[in-house]
């Protein structure tokens, strides 16, 4: 059995990947920010909310571990409440370290995201 | 809609699916709680979607087309590594024989199997023990020991035979996470064979008339050409799973 590797250009970028890195980035600061927008939410919702972004488009293999370890790590407080559909739902909302944690990101997010933006408005004169 | 309302078949597949990002999860090495708390939240997903497809009780179809919009069990491998439903850009396009995936959980030898192929050798040991213990003994002695001991080396190969089918089709059904097909396939094969060539060479010895040497020296044939099969096989199979250096 012969296997072919396509040879990498000395050059090459990979954008799905960059666009990835970048997600990644972000995704923290914006499962935060969709609990904190609706108050309280629960995993499918916020898939539901997450994926429909466009730019994000994020799907639940991403979402689910995500909340998890936000939880662990005391961001998130969750109570489980009967479903209509199913297993008990289980509902998020940012405890007050999350609340803090998501202010600190979003101001870095705003003058970061300023600053590229007069970057590349700039670099265009 | 509740688990309740579903038929067992569609809990099957469910349950299915779930088992299948547990293993990956697993494999991940994610605590058991988290486990837990990832497995409900896609099964509620997965009822809540049913619930929003139809209002009366969801098909086969229905469910399978819920579980394609769904991540592969495969995707839960990059934990909180950003997957999307659609890429946004336009993805560079990939080399043909390079194929990105998720890391496979290694696949763990079937106990059934293991069972199956050693069953072959104890078959085989038991079955040479006792024709040489009946040409040992000689005389009537003989014809009454194997009257006991062929009828139970039978009951053994049927007994071995399920076993190995057991085995295959428990392989089959876990979907790489099991392996041990070899020694599964054997156990179900050989035995059995061995039985059906040793009715036919009686069959055989009685119309022809042939002597006994020809006949044990002849039956002996296929047990050694046999009997390597499964560690052929088995190598097979690792150096199938091995990858390719550099891919």
């Amino acid at each position: 059995m012969r296997y072919e590797v396509a040879a990498e250009g000395v050059a090459g970028f990979d954008m799905v990947d960059w666009a990835t890195q970048l997600r990644k980035g972000l995704l923290e600061m914006v499962v935060l920010a969709t609990i904190a927008r609706e108050g309280e939410a629960y995993g499918y919702r916020i898939v539901e909310t997450l994926s429909r972004l466009p730019g994000l488009e994020l799907s639940e293999s991403t979402v689910y571990p995500m909340l998890s370890r936000l939880s662990k790590d005391r961001l998130l407080a969750v109570r489980s409440e009967p479903s209509p559909a199913g297993p008990p739902r289980r509902y998020y909302r940012l405890t007050p370290l999350g609340v803090r944690r998501l202010g600190e990101m979003q101001h870095t997010w705003k003058l970061v995201s300023q600053s590229v933006a007069a970057m590349i408005e700039g670099g265009a004169s | 809609m509740t688990t309740a309302t579903l038929s067992p078949a569609l809990r099957a597949l469910i349950d299915e699916r779930l088992d299948g990002i547990d293993r990956v999860l697993r494999h991940a090495r994610t605590p058991r709680p988290e486990r837990l708390e990832i497995l409900d939240s896609v099964e509620t997903q997965i009822l809540e979607m049913l619930a929003k497809r139809t209002a009366e009780e969801p098909t086969r179809r229905d469910l399978l087309a819920v579980l394609a919009e769904l991540d592969p069990p495969e995707a839960y491998a990059f934990g909180e590594e950003t997957r999307t439903r659609t890429p946004d850009v336009e993805p560079s396009p990939q080399p043909k024989h390079v194929v990105a995936s998720a890391p496979a959980a290694p696949a763990r030898w079937s106990t059934l199997a293991i069972l199956a192929g050693s069953g072959v050798l104890v078959w085989v040991l038991g079955a040479a023990l006792t024709v040489f213990a009946a040409v040992a003994m000689g005389g009537d002695a003989a014809g009454a020991f194997l009257y006991i001991g062929l009828p139970l080396l039978v009951l053994a190969a049927f007994v071995n035979t399920g076993i190995g089918v057991w085995a295959m089709v428990t392989i089959a059904r876990s979907k790489g996470a099991l392996k041990g097909m070899a020694f599964a396939a054997a156990g179900a094969c050989l035995p059995l064979l061995f039985v059906f060539h040793v009715v036919a060479l009686q069959v055989m010895a009685a119309m022809v008339h042939a002597d006994s040497l020809a006949f044990f020296l002849f039956l002996g044939v296929p047990y050694v050409v046999s009997l390597p099969l499964p560690v052929v096989w088995a190598l097979f199979e690792r150096f199938r799973r091995r990858p390719c250096p550099g891919v």
